[in-house]
């Protein structure tokens, strides 16, 4: 939904005539596939991302078939309603090469950076920051990252090298901050620019005068930081000239009523997780719809997961260690308890984005969504024969319902695609063994 | 040959500890970069509640910044303001802004009142963005920053009719400020020798030892040149001294070096630990924060002695878990645990005992571990991947012992080598569940906490914090840190002449932290600065620039 | 009486999780240097309040005839047209239905000058917790008490309890009715409810032949577990103000069961739907099964009808409506089931037999006068307030 594009279209329809009443909503001005608007401009396509800790148990979670017609092992059973609206990648590999090994940190380091670090710093920023700044950086906020960890630290998304994006973590804070008294509600009947916002964007004009003085001095190396801050500050003042201007309304934003202080229950039990997560999920899930950012990470717990089986004296992350193989079932059964309520945390997380509608399709048709987590078999904390899902159509650009054997080759195959998917021009993505310009094209239409 | 590879670097590592550290870290930072800092959660409430008062309501979480060398203070010289950052300064900034010139605070926030309060009044808005602005951006502000300021509130009274409200919208800017939330030191040069200014050198004192950006009379003393002669610096360090905000930087600094941030995602299986509750988990951090500024600062006393005091504060709740009395239960009251108590310094504190636990048993691998952090500066690797840990468990109902069990684990060569370091302390602190509870036994059996820290050996946790206290790696790591988080960065091997006369002097004060930090605050390495890309950033000659601003 | 080392142990090893013995730890190592131990000491607060009973989930068995009517059941039976209900809250200016007196006597206030209409069905059943009260074996009458029928404890034995029969088959009191759940509501949150029971003088914890035992009134409000009961092993002050709550009494310890003397008149404050009164227990007895983090019993004694009547008319009949009672009939009940302290002048009984279920977590019991005992050890510095 370009800003231009939009306008034009508002201005061929209603003839250029003063705009004073509610307006028709979105879909009336889709064209009659309501996959593009009436000028053709396609329906923008948003990424997303969802991370889980500690891998899985392959006898219980990688289907024995490929292809089409892949059954769903036990672990992964909440996802077979959803078959044919996700992927699922198996047999991946996180090259360490020679760097150093950091348990529950160098596998998704290298999922989202394509590069092993060395350090507990990043070599980059994360590959979602690079898809919005291609795609997101006119919205109100150019990403949103969120957590059901109830921990602002448990973020995969960095902006640079060292600097995680805060996660949202509280859902009261989080809808205070999406749809409280500052929500440009699209679909509002009355518009009137606030004063307010005018004369705060005149404060941080000013405010932003200073930086000369500060960037001199500092080095080179501190410059790069203050940069940042600055294009900070410049989409803060991009968020006051949105609040400006008339938003234009979208059938499908339609936030819902706020959570209250008592929902907000710290802790780590299971169930407190799952129903942190329902709620961060249809708050992310409505921010997109009402386009409030086209960049959303979520993440269901920390990669050391410390998520607790109420009763059961180990959380997720001992778990993986110290229980031992079932010899009936084959794997560990109450870890495997543990990766199943990520999975329907998961298949949650997907269905919230199908179940809403727009155009002809559902929103999730114009998403990609990756989810990745940050080991292959949760007992041995092996970076090898990981597990990725994607979900979403793309737009149209990305095949679903496919069970894909990677046959050992990097996670850096996922980053990339994903990268061209979004339309981010790159020729290759990851360093050392993880260095790839191949394409997962089995997924790709 | 996998597993030789880990036990070797894993016992190398420690054993090389401090060298190779410093090795590494020399490689990394060049030992006077003085890099900007951005402002952390502490230091922004310390900061404005200076200058704001305490009934004004402060924001409770920026975003968290990462922890480097052990210490969030360092990650402070490298944090960016993401977008998601931004927005919680922007948020924290609005809603202060909103409080300040609330009516119930306005009237004693303000130097002056508005001719009306539906009109801008320059006169009066000058005058407090002058106070203000001197404060926040540790400067009197320029002519140019204060013509700026008015005007804007200005306008903004006018198009909001309201005069408080255009001072609200101007200060909720200022609190985005670069100017203010980055700390970047200005230089010069004075007989040649790259220096701090004098403004600098009160900001590096404040945040040191009051964790807050400097109070007017410190300002005063940088603007009067006498914070650049010795008298001046050794008035302006003994006042800091005395102050009660003195607490603030040592509690501060602790907190940082106890890594107490965990404390908001600490949370217990209430099936196992009922008692365990939200207020537990806060009184217990709050225990020993108080504890460490009771000793060191109020009471001046032996560093190595918050190992062994039995002195501390307990509130009914945390008496609850200790099993104790208290005769106050609605307030926190002093206490003091007998002689022969079990408990008895820091490690044995609920909130040691309880953070590096699971959430529903003891570890004596992670309280291990965090004794060699935090309190030796030793690393401890993390656990190598790839070991089929269920090979070791065995559930075998005869093993009821963490040492047991840990016995079975160690029979892997990959895994010993750590294990070796970390768990005969940790299992000195089993006699305490994993809430800091005492227990007599476990599943039944005896529980035996012996063990060794180098050469010292110990039957139980008293003992353990005794070996801990005596031991000459523990004053020397507090030096280590405390230098590291005065020069917002990680010391290295450039440091050592640094680093071995503040520990001598740290030894000869009888390990008063107040000395160390004296010592610190005095000497001309904390001043130091490095020329930034071949330059100093004020030239000698700038430094008459007609400045604007209250001097009292 | 010495804690030996065995004792000791055991005891320790009787320490749960997140709980406390009251004992302090800090006094038990004393005991192994050689000095002669002191008894350990149990400190317990009250954390819940049923009245006792063979209660049922649907009532079915105790009440056959199903639940009493209430005071708007009893007003319509009384005035039946709506045209003379109409007249009569009019004329009384009251829209409750209180005033149904021949001359506008309120219900609640004079029960003597109502009498209600429809029939009021005391509790059935024959076994509850409980003593007995009056010595016999079959409740016949004695030169005290009045005759009534006995209930049999588990073991058999004939108890006392006909507080059961009036109230066993009113809604607001049984178990999840109004009035329980209004104490049980209350207990936690109103310190008027603080009853703190401390045991002195235990040798053994399962079989002791005398133990002292103080009841007093406490200060400090008790705090939910993560577990939906309440946190055991805080520190709870007498409250020393109110003398004449505390309350001493001597006891024995039988199977790991406090069981208690009788105590001529055992008062303690409690509310009940936001009225705050003293119950007075009369010939009360304590029986308390210990557990490792509390004790969980009851309590059994007589209670004179008059004051019995009026604390609950106060809490209970002015929400007649919402408590589905009808205080006449409860008035009623209460003099037909009185079984104690029978009035030689007109043979009636004018107190009544009953039991209510307690539980209690431990608490560490402390006491202002000691205060500067335990200053001693408390280090210099004075006390805040907490943040």
């Amino acid at each position: 939904m370009n800003g231009l594009s939009r306008r034009r279209v508002l201005r061929g329809v209603l003839n250029g005539g003063a705009v004073t009443v509610g307006l028709p909503l979105l879909n009336y001005y889709l064209n009659g596939n309501g996959t593009a608007f009436a000028d053709g401009t396609p329906l923008p396509v948003r990424f997303g991302t969802w991370s889980w800790g500690l891998g899985m148990s392959p006898a219980a979670f990688v289907p024995k078939k490929t292809g089409k017609d892949f059954e769903f092992p036990e672990e992964i059973e909440a996802l077979a309603p959803l078959r044919d609206k996700i992927n699922l990648l198996t047999n991946i590999t996180a090259f360490r090469d020679n760097s150093q090994l950091m348990c529950h940190f160098t596998g998704w380091a290298i999922s989202r950076t394509g590069n092993a670090p060395n350090s507990r710093n990043l070599s980059s920023e994360t590959y979602d920051i690079k898809i919005a700044n291609q795609i997101s950086r006119s919205r109100r906020f150019k990403t949103l990252t969120a957590n059901a960890a109830a921990d602002a630290r448990v973020s995969f998304s960095y902006e640079d090298p060292n600097t995680p994006n805060p996660a949202e973590y509280s859902p009261v804070l989080f809808y205070s901050r999406l749809f409280g008294p500052e929500f440009p509600n699209p679909n509002a009947k009355e518009f009137k620019p606030s004063p307010r916002a005018m004369s705060r964007k005149s404060v941080l004009s000013a405010v932003m005068q200073e930086m000369d003085a500060v960037n001199k001095r500092v080095g080179a190396e501190d410059r790069a930081r203050l940069d940042q801050y600055f294009t900070g500050l410049r989409h803060l003042e991009h968020q006051f000239d949105q609040q400006l201007t008339k938003p234009e309304p979208i059938a499908a934003c339609n936030p819902p009523a706020a959570p209250k202080d008592s929902d907000m229950k710290l802790g780590n039990e299971s169930p407190l997780v799952i129903q942190r997560h329902k709620m961060m999920t249809d708050l992310l899930a409505m921010a997109v719809a009402c386009d409030q950012t086209r960049v959303i990470n979520m993440a269901y717990c920390a990669m050391l997961s410390n998520t607790i089986k109420p009763g059961y004296e180990k959380p997720h992350h001992t778990t993986t260690h110290e229980e031992p193989i079932d010899e009936k079932l084959g794997y560990q059964p109450n870890c495997s308890w543990f990766t199943r309520r990520c999975m329907e945390g998961f298949a949650s997380y997907v269905q919230a984005f199908a179940n809403i509608k727009e155009g002809d399709g559902t929103l999730l048709d114009n998403m990609l969504i990756v989810a990745d987590t940050d080991h292959g078999v949760a007992r041995l904390h092996s970076l090898d024969g990981m597990p990725v899902f994607t979900a979403g159509r793309a737009g149209g650009k990305v095949k679903t319902g496919l069970h894909i054997d990677m046959k050992g080759t990097t996670i850096a195959r996922v980053g990339y695609t994903a990268l061209r998917t979004m339309g981010v021009d790159v020729q290759k993505f990851g360093d050392r063994s993880n260095t790839t310009s191949d394409l997962i094209s089995d997924i790709l239409v | 040959m996998k597993s030789k590879f880990v036990w070797l670097a894993c016992t190398v590592g420690l054993v090389l500890a401090s060298a190779t550290a410093i090795a590494q870290q020399k490689s990394e930072t060049q030992p006077a970069a003085a890099r900007a800092r951005l402002i952390t959660q502490p230091q922004y409430v310390n900061t404005l509640r200076a200058i704001f008062g305490p009934n004004v309501k402060y924001p409770s979480a920026l975003a968290p910044m990462n922890r480097v060398g052990g210490l969030v203070e360092i990650g402070a010289s490298a944090a960016v303001v993401t977008g998601g950052a931004l927005d919680r300064f922007d948020n924290g900034a609005r809603s202060i802004a909103k409080d300040v010139f609330d009516p119930s605070h306005r009237e004693y926030l303000m130097p002056c009142r508005p001719a009306s309060e539906m009109k801008p009044d320059d006169a009066c808005a000058r005058k407090f963005f002058a106070q203000v602005g001197r404060l926040l951006f540790r400067r009197a502000l320029t002519e140019k920053e204060l013509k700026a300021y008015t005007d804007i509130a200005h306008a903004s009274a006018v198009s909001l009719g309201d005069f408080y409200s255009g001072m609200s919208a101007t200060l909720s800017g200022m609190l985005v400020a670069p100017e203010f939330i980055y700390v970047a030191p200005a230089t010069e040069v004075v007989r040649g020798h790259s220096q701090l200014t004098a403004n600098a050198k009160a900001v590096r004192l404040s945040m040191l030892l009051w964790n807050s950006y400097p109070d007017s009379e410190l300002l005063t003393a940088a603007e009067n040149g006498s914070l650049n002669t010795d008298k001046g610096l050794v008035k302006q360090v003994d006042r800091l001294l005395a102050s009660p905000r003195l607490a603030d930087g040592v509690r501060n600094f602790f907190a940082d070096m106890l890594i107490f941030e965990s404390f908001e995602t600490l949370a217990k299986d209430a099936k196992i630990y009922p008692s365990f509750t939200t207020q537990v988990t806060n009184d217990s951090k709050e225990q020993t924060l108080r504890t460490i500024v009771s000793h060191l600062v109020d009471e001046n006393l032996d560093y190595r002695d918050i190992f062994t005091t039995r002195k501390t504060f307990l509130t009914n709740d945390l008496a609850a878990v200790y099993g104790v009395a208290i005769n106050d239960p609605d307030r926190w009251v002093p206490y003091e645990f007998p002689a022969n108590s079990r408990r008895g310094g820091l490690l044995t504190q609920i909130s040691f005992l309880a953070l590096y636990s699971h959430p529903g048993r003891s570890s004596p691998t992670r309280r291990g571990r965090a004794i060699r952090e935090i309190f030796l500066c030793q690393k401890v690797p993390d656990p190598p991947p790839n070991v089929d840990f269920s090979a070791i468990e065995n559930p075998d109902p005869t093993i009821k012992t963490a040492r047991a069990r840990l016995t079975a684990h160690s029979a892997n060569p990959v895994c010993a080598g750590c294990h070796k370091i970390t768990d005969p302390i940790g299992l000195a602190l089993e006699s305490f569940d994993g809430a800091g509870s005492y227990r007599a036994d476990e599943n039944g059996a005896v529980i035996d906490t012996s063990g060794k820290l180098n050469d010292a050996s110990f039957v139980d946790a008293t003992g353990l914090e005794k070996a801990l206290h005596d031991n000459p790696s523990t004053p020397s790591c507090l030096v280590q840190r405390m230098t590291s988080y005065a020069l917002g960065r990680q010391v290295g091997a450039d440091d050592a002449s640094l680093l071995s006369d503040v520990n001598s002097k740290f030894a000869a004060s009888g390990y008063r932290v107040k000395d160390l930090l004296r010592v610190i605050a005095m000497d001309k390495t904390f001043y130091a600065a490095p020329l930034i890309d071949n330059k100093p950033t004020v030239e000698k000659a700038d430094a008459g620039t007609s400045k604007v601003g209250s001097k009292s | 009486m010495a804690l030996g080392v065995s004792s000791f142990f055991r005891f320790l090893t009787g320490l749960q999780v997140g709980t406390s013995r009251v004992a302090l730890l800090a006094a038990l190592p004393l005991a192994l240097v050689g000095t002669p131990a002191s008894a350990e000491t149990i400190g317990l607060v009250m954390t819940s309040f049923h009245l006792a009973g063979p209660f049922t989930n649907d009532g079915k068995k105790e009440c056959p005839q199903g639940l009493n009517p209430d005071n708007r059941d009893n007003f319509r039976a009384q005035y039946k047209t709506p045209e003379e209900q109409k007249e009569i809250l009019i004329k009384y200016g009251s829209t409750q239905m209180h005033y149904r007196g021949p001359n506008g006597e309120s219900d609640t206030y004079n029960p003597e000058a109502v009498k209600d209409l429809l029939p009021y069905y005391d509790g059935l059943g024959t076994v509850s917790v409980g003593v007995n009260l009056d010595s016999t074996k079959d409740g016949q009458a004695t030169d005290k008490t009045c005759k009534h029928a006995k209930f049999a404890n588990e073991s058999g034995d004939a108890v006392d309890n006909q507080l059961f029969r009036v109230f066993g088959c009113v809604k607001a009191l049984r178990p999840q009715g109004l009035y329980d759940s209004f104490i049980t509501m209350e207990i936690p949150q109103l310190v008027v409810n603080r009853w703190l029971v401390e045991i002195t003088g235990v040798d053994d914890r399962t079989n002791d032949n005398q133990v002292d035992v103080t009841i007093a009134h406490g200060l400090d409000e008790i705090v939910p577990d993560g577990n939906g009961g309440f946190v055991a092993g805080r520190s709870q002050r007498v409250d020393e103000k109110a003398a004449s709550y505390i309350q001493h009494t001597k006891g024995r310890i039988v199977n790991g069961v406090l069981i208690t003397d009788p105590m001529p008149e055992l008062r303690i404050t409690g509310s009940g739907i936001i009225e705050v009164f003293e119950r007075r227990f009369k010939d009360a007895r304590l029986q308390l099964k210990l557990t490792p983090t509390g004790a969980t019993g009851f309590v059994a004694a007589y209670h004179d009808v008059q004051r019995f009547y009026r604390f609950h008319a106060k809490s209970l009949g002015l929400h007649g409506v919402a408590a589905n009672v009808s205080m006449p009939s409860i008035y009623a009940s209460l003099l037909r089931n009185a079984d104690g302290d029978k009035d030689p002048a007109t043979g009636q009984c004018t107190s009544i037999s009953g039991v209510y279920t307690m539980d209690f977590v431990n608490a560490n019991i402390v006491r202002q006068s000691s205060k500067k005992e335990v200053a001693e050890v408390i280090s210099k510095g004075a006390a805040t307030a907490r943040p």
